[in-house]
């Protein structure tokens, strides 16, 4: 006679003996998976606050990656944007027309005089050695996504390596500074803006010349730090930045001053971040600084070179 | 042999679907949507996805899964790591431990559990981030967010159950 033996059940159904260590880890093994799980999510958040290059690559790859993607699902949001403006009333369009007409008119006697005085400007100067406002090579990037949510004022520009961007180069747009490069891929990049709580800008009043240091809130308005208190803040005063630290070019407009106090004096950025569809990134050499990576600047160097032949 | 691969493909592909949606809805949160301060209130597509797909199908929504999602998300929108996955992470376990009493009830249950998930959730993140930055941070933006949030979630429950009929019926 053939006694068979009876099969147990494979996988999860699979008798245990019960009070055994295997059956206890079963019974336990959820809340363990979600401790270590909760764990690590808390090591995590300590590791990225050590910002290591490994984790700003993983970052950079990971939008690289997504980018096209986001991009394809932004385009029909775009289409209908451009669509609604289309259906606008024609006597609408029509006033719009003339004042724009007349918009050229003034822009074109300014543009006159602003030609002469960027002659001027220039050979000025030039005698006193001070070089160029915007020097540099310019890029324009498209904004593919608007990320960070209500924590992080942040963009991802369809631009990175490849493009020739590097870390710390300004962004600008017709209106003026929208922000720095912080993290760069081979085809994208993310921009930290001027009012996120981690931007630091020194800024300069584009009238008396004092210095002061510009912060991001999170908000509309950006506060402005270490005025000295000799001097009277009116609103309305424009604000550039001053170039100090080499790291963005100076004269850039960034905002005006949108109401002060003894407590506080606040900027609203020039930028309409509604309409911004695209930026310029300004690859500004910055004079005195040392390059951390030798290969990236002789890389650099090698392409400068090759354009100037 | 032919019908058995296909099976099998399509049974993996299914198996992956709520994944996969979940990372969607964390792209489409990025979306520059072309209106005024938009990206400051973008509703969490995420959370949406991850509490749906933990009461309805517990077993392809792993917490691995859920942290996994969280950190990829992160990485996109240039949070702190870690940040979004611990809020996707409390969701999901209370999505599942509450689960029994929402399946066994109604549409108001599924929403009035959701209603105090996302608080907790958005509680925890702006916690984490104010805690991050040194801060105590202005919370306005985030309860704009958690108001898009509970308005789109009829929505994005409506997208996600057509998925699950479609996609996902067989397993």
């Amino acid at each position: 006679m053939i006694r068979r033996r009876k099969r147990q059940p494979r996988g999860r159904g699979r008798q245990v003996r019960q009070g055994s260590i295997v059956s206890k880890i079963r019974v336990w093994w959820p809340r363990i998976a979600l401790t270590l799980m909760v764990l690590f999510a808390g090591s995590l958040i300590v590791v990225d606050r050590i910002e290591s290059r490994m984790t700003r690559e993983i970052r950079s790859g990971v939008a690289d990656v997504f980018t096209p993607v986001i991009a394809a699902l932004s385009t029909p949001f775009q289409a209908a944007a451009e669509w609604f403006s289309i259906f606008k009333s024609n006597a609408a369009i029509r006033n719009r027309n003339v004042e724009l007409i007349k918009e050229v008119e003034q822009l074109r006697i300014a543009l006159q005089e602003l030609l002469i005085l960027e002659e001027e400007n220039k050979r000025l100067r030039t005698i006193a050695n001070a070089g160029n406002r915007l020097e540099g090579r310019h890029f324009t990037a498209a904004v593919v996504a608007d990320t960070g949510g209500p924590y992080i004022r942040s963009l991802i520009v369809r631009a990175g390596t490849a493009n020739g961007l590097r870390r710390g180069m300004a962004v600008i747009n017709i209106d003026g500074l929208v922000g720095r490069i912080v993290e760069t891929g081979h085809h994208a990049s993310r921009v930290l803006l001027v009012t996120d709580l981690n931007s630091r800008i020194p800024v300069q009043f584009a009238a008396s010349g004092h210095r002061a240091l510009l912060s991001g809130t999170n908000r509309r308005q950006m506060r402005l730090g270490y005025v000295s208190s000799d001097i009277n803040v009116s609103v309305g005063s424009l604000i550039i930045t001053s170039g100090h630290g080499g790291l963005l070019p100076p004269g850039i407009p960034v905002g005006r001053v949108d109401s002060s106090s003894r407590d506080s004096i606040l900027v609203r950025p020039l930028v309409d971040w509604n309409r911004l569809n695209f930026v310029r990134i300004i690859d500004f050499p910055a004079p005195g600084l040392v390059e951390n990576n030798p290969v990236e600047v002789r890389t650099r160097e090698g392409r400068n070179q090759a354009e100037r032949q | 042999m032919n019908e058995l691969v296909r099976r099998t493909v399509l049974s993996a592909a299914s198996r992956i679907f709520p994944l996969m949606t979940a990372m969607v809805a964390s792209l489409v949160g990025l979306i520059a949507v072309p209106a005024p301060d938009y990206s400051h209130i973008a509703p969490a597509f995420t959370l949406i996805a991850v509490y749906c797909w933990s009461i309805w199908r517990p077993d392809l929504m792993p917490l691995l899964a859920v942290f996994l999602i969280g950190v990829f998300e992160d990485m996109i929108r240039g949070l702190p790591l870690g940040v979004t996955a611990l809020v996707l992470l409390t969701a999901a376990i209370f999505a599942q431990n509450w689960r029994g009493l929402v399946l066994e009830r109604s549409w108001k249950r599924f929403l009035s559990t959701f209603c105090r998930v996302v608080l907790l959730c958005m509680a925890i993140e702006w916690l984490a981030m104010s805690i991050l930055i040194g801060d105590l941070l202005d919370p306005t933006a985030a309860l704009l967010r958690y108001l898009l949030t509970m308005l789109l979630l009829p929505v994005g429950t409506a997208i996600l159950l057509t998925i699950r009929r479609v996609g996902i019926r067989d397993i």
